[in-house]
């Protein structure tokens, strides 16, 4: 399984890519992608939604099931991968790249309720 | 601990995502769910469903308890056919579906739902009097199905009596000198064939059958792609679509109970047919892009009408379809209705027929 170094992650298997701006870049992992098989639908809040901590942020439709997307904090939600909308395939074939979900506003230094790539790979024993 | 199946090995070979179903560890799928389905609608897939139970019921007074016990007639049946027939309580709702096979009429075989097998096998024999064995062989059998429009290609390399059965007939034949038994029925809505297999000729006949269907690009298919194409074909599946809380003329299987005979839950069917079902089973395709799941509600503008028993995606329609009950007397066929996912109502239409039927209609 693919597991970035530049990225951080959660244990539900979400990562996330930090800018300088405080904004960040989310998406699932490859495992994640892999447990869920074809992915035909990303469901996703509106751009400006305030999502608490532990809700969710979304769902991915897979054929075998659906799955929510959450953080272990609270974001608002700026900008979405319209490109999903026609192609949500992406997320099975470029999870990391062209399949990136949303863009999220994180209010305070969060960095530490996240895993590392190591922390994230002996999560998923790869 | 879940039961190993006589193939186990292979689809772990196979590197098959296993999960456990109904007491066994079973392959939910090998390649991918899609893939898998399209290799059954399009040329063959091959379903290891050695978790279904098998019954024998003999003696001279088989018949006659076989007709008191299920709904749809028995003794109509002939030698070599099958009848698909729900077995009911007195209530007239659903102990489990079942396919009854007659080898003549003091021996029939039923195969039943695996979740069912202990509850089944109790009670039928509780139920049976006379002259009237029952066997359970479901550790005796192993059972291959063999679906979709290139299956007669690959069965007839080794049995080629197979392609000369009419849809749900059956005959016993013998691999490597065992006994088997092949029928032509399926639960896809391809054609195709159901194996029941001794375990000693599980793996050599499943691995000849694998390396013939090759040329026809024959694909394992596992539980995930098996439970979307009998959701295609409209095909109920005991636990979702019916149990112990619905009839027969609630989930539309009225052509499978036969009124002209006695059998358990007659009385409380006839009563419910007198004043009418309160509830009646629909099919329905989404409009929207979400994907309906079981348990979720279906409304009629403000008003929730019923819940879905079985949803998902089809490959087919490449959209969201599912099935479920409503109330009576609300929604029809050709209206639309909303499902609600996720807090949004997602519009849906029902359907009338198979969406198996409807897209052929689509694409012809």
């Amino acid at each position: 399984m693919n597991v970035r170094d530049n990225l951080l992650y959660t244990k539900t298997h979400e990562w996330l890519l930090f800018q300088e701006d405080g904004q960040a870049t989310l998406g699932i992992t490859d495992y994640a992608q892999s447990e869920l098989g074809d992915i035909i639908f990303v469901d996703v809040p509106d751009v400006g939604d305030t999502i608490e901590s532990e809700e969710s942020l979304g769902s991915i439709e897979s054929v075998k099931a659906v799955s929510d997307m959450e953080l272990p904090f609270s974001v608002t939600i700026t900008e979405f991968n319209d490109a999903l909308q026609d192609a949500p395939q992406s997320v099975n074939s470029s999870p990391y790249d062209d399949g990136w979900i949303m863009k999220i506003k994180v209010s305070e230094d969060v960095k530490n309720d996240l895993l590392t790539p190591d922390q994230y790979k002996e999560l998923i024993g790869s | 601990m879940e039961k190993e199946v006589f193939l186990h090995n292979w689809h772990i070979q196979k590197k098959a995502k296993m999960v456990p179903f109904a007491g066994s560890l079973l392959p939910l799928q090998y390649t991918g769910i899609i893939e898998e389905h399209n290799a059954t609608r399009n040329a063959v897939g091959m379903f290891d469903v050695s978790h279904m139970g098998e019954f024998f019921i003999t003696g001279k007074d088989a018949l006659a308890n076989l007709e008191y016990l299920l709904a749809n007639s028995i003794s109509k049946l002939t030698q070599g056919k099958v009848a698909y027939s729900p077995v009911l309580y007195e209530n007239g709702s659903f102990v489990d579906d079942i396919t009854a096979y007659c080898f003549d009429a003091e021996k029939y075989m039923l195969c039943v739902n695996a979740a069912n097998i202990t509850k089944d096998a109790e009670w039928i024999q509780s139920n049976i009097k006379g002259d009237c064995q029952f066997t359970n062989v479901s550790d005796s059998f192993g059972q291959i199905a063999l679906q979709g429009p290139k299956s007669s290609l690959v069965i007839k390399e080794i049995f080629e009596d197979a392609l000369s059965l009419d849809y749900y007939s059956f005959y016993e034949t013998s691999f490597n000198e065992e006994n088997c038994i092949i029928a032509r029925m399926g639960y896809t809505g391809e054609e195709g064939f159901e194996l029941f297999v001794p375990p000693s000729q599980m793996l050599n006949l499943w691995e000849k059958l694998y390396q013939i269907g090759a040329q026809y690009n024959l694909l394992p298919v596992g539980l995930a792609a098996r439970d979307i194409l009998r959701l295609e074909a409209t095909f109920p599946l005991y636990g979702n679509d019916i149990d112990d809380s619905h009839t027969p003329l609630e989930a539309m299987l009225k052509r499978f109970v036969s009124f002209d005979k006695d059998f358990i839950g007659k009385q409380a069917l006839e009563t419910q047919k007198e004043q009418g079902v309160k509830r009646k089973f629909i099919r329905f395709i989404m409009e929207g892009k979400a994907i309906p799941r079981q348990h979720y509600l279906i409304n009629q503008g403000d008003t929730t009408i019923g819940e879905v028993t079985s949803g998902g995606y089809s490959p087919l329609l490449q959209g969201g379809i599912g099935m479920g009950y409503i109330q009576a007397n609300t929604a029809k066929i050709g209206d639309v209705v909303t499902i609600i996912i996720r807090g949004k109502a997602v519009t849906a239409k029902i359907i009338k027929g198979s969406f198996l039927a409807y897209f052929k209609q689509l694409t012809t």
